[in-house]
């Protein structure tokens, strides 16, 4: 395979983490048109009520998937890195019933509808693997709605980082034990429906009973095993290939 | 409507100093002063548990009685 752009490789990297890939599969990917755009902290991707022509990529940085309440409080609902097409759903729903937002400053690629239709019409392979790649996405949704509705809270955080480190660490974004995860106290409290008075208490929780150690934006992982079983981890919903599941 | 508060020691880590606000009489909220651990927000009062209209709430005040400026108001908007 031939000059695949270093964007290109994010996503094919992305792809075969659930999916093996042909090589027309990694060619027909490498070819796809991006329109590069950057995007600042705390900005939308793509908005609830847009009705978007193109579908986007993370290149760089970090997005969520939220949705805003009755009283302004949002909920973020899924978290993405490097590789990851959040909004492939509007290839087939219209109108985005929830937004995509940067939570650092993040880079990002459009890819038209049309290419990735065109794409997909000519090789039904790839088009496969996108759809799993989104239906994986429904897959970490469940997982999260039963972590903010039934898990207790020091659970549902442990949950979270187990999930971001497995996940980063299947696109190669980790340096083990050690991986860069820019999220505020507020950004976690809205991810697992706690207050961030909640959410300090129970980060300094698990630093005391040494299961992660954090400087800033740095997490590293103390006490893995034990970390997965306080979070009640089992990833067999990221629906990772064997090779790269943990 | 008049609330009433009561100081109490929480069995709630370092965060052990709490208030018990009483309206007519009947518990309506859990408040707790903010420890060193939360850096910025130390001293601040942080609603633990509240009943009734305030079910569900967990807010944090500047100091003890903006917090209960806001359950009295609450609690007002409750009954009208």
């Amino acid at each position: 395979m031939s000059a695949v752009s270093p964007d290109h490789a994010k996503l094919i990297r992305q792809l075969e983490t659930i999916a093996s890939l042909s090589e027309a599969d990694c060619l027909s990917l490498a070819a796809l048109p991006f329109r590069l755009k950057s995007i600042s902290e705390n900005r939308d991707i793509v908005r609830e009520g847009d009705r978007p022509n193109e579908s986007c990529l993370i290149l760089e940085g970090l997005a969520c998937r939220y949705k805003i309440v009755a009283g302004g409080r949002r909920q973020i609902l899924s978290f993405h890195f490097p590789g990851d097409m959040p909004d492939l759903q509007s290839l087939y729903l219209d109108t985005m019933d929830h937004s995509i937002a940067a939570l650092a400053p993040t880079r990002v690629a459009f890819i038209a509808h049309d290419a990735l239709n065109r794409m997909t019409a000519l090789l039904p392979s790839v088009g496969r693997v996108l759809a799993k790649h989104a239906l994986v996405d429904g897959s970490i949704l469940r997982e999260w709605v039963a972590n903010v509705g039934r898990r207790p809270a020091l659970e549902r955080i442990a949950h979270v980082i187990c999930e971001c480190f497995v996940r980063m660490r299947a696109l190669g974004l980790v340096q083990q034990p050690t991986f860069e995860l820019p999220l505020t106290q507020a950004e976690i409290g809205d991810a697992t429906g706690l207050s961030n008075v909640h959410v300090n208490r129970l980060m300094q929780q698990l630093r005391r009973q040494g299961l992660i150690a954090t400087v800033g934006k740095i997490h590293s992982i103390l006490n893995w095993d034990q970390l997965q079983e306080t979070a009640d981890f089992r990833p067999a919903y990221l629906h990772l290939r064997a090779a790269i599941a943990p | 409507v008049t609330l009433t508060v009561q100081p109490v020691g929480l069995a709630n880590g370092d965060d052990n100093e709490g208030a018990l606000v009483f309206s007519g009489g009947l518990l309506i909220a859990v408040l707790s002063r903010l420890s060193p651990q939360h850096e910025k927000s130390e001293g601040r009062w942080f609603l633990e548990c509240g009943f009734g209209v305030v079910s569900d709430c967990h807010e944090e005040f500047a100091d003890i009685d903006a917090a209960i400026a806001w359950l009295t108001s609450q609690t007002v908007k409750a009954r009208s």
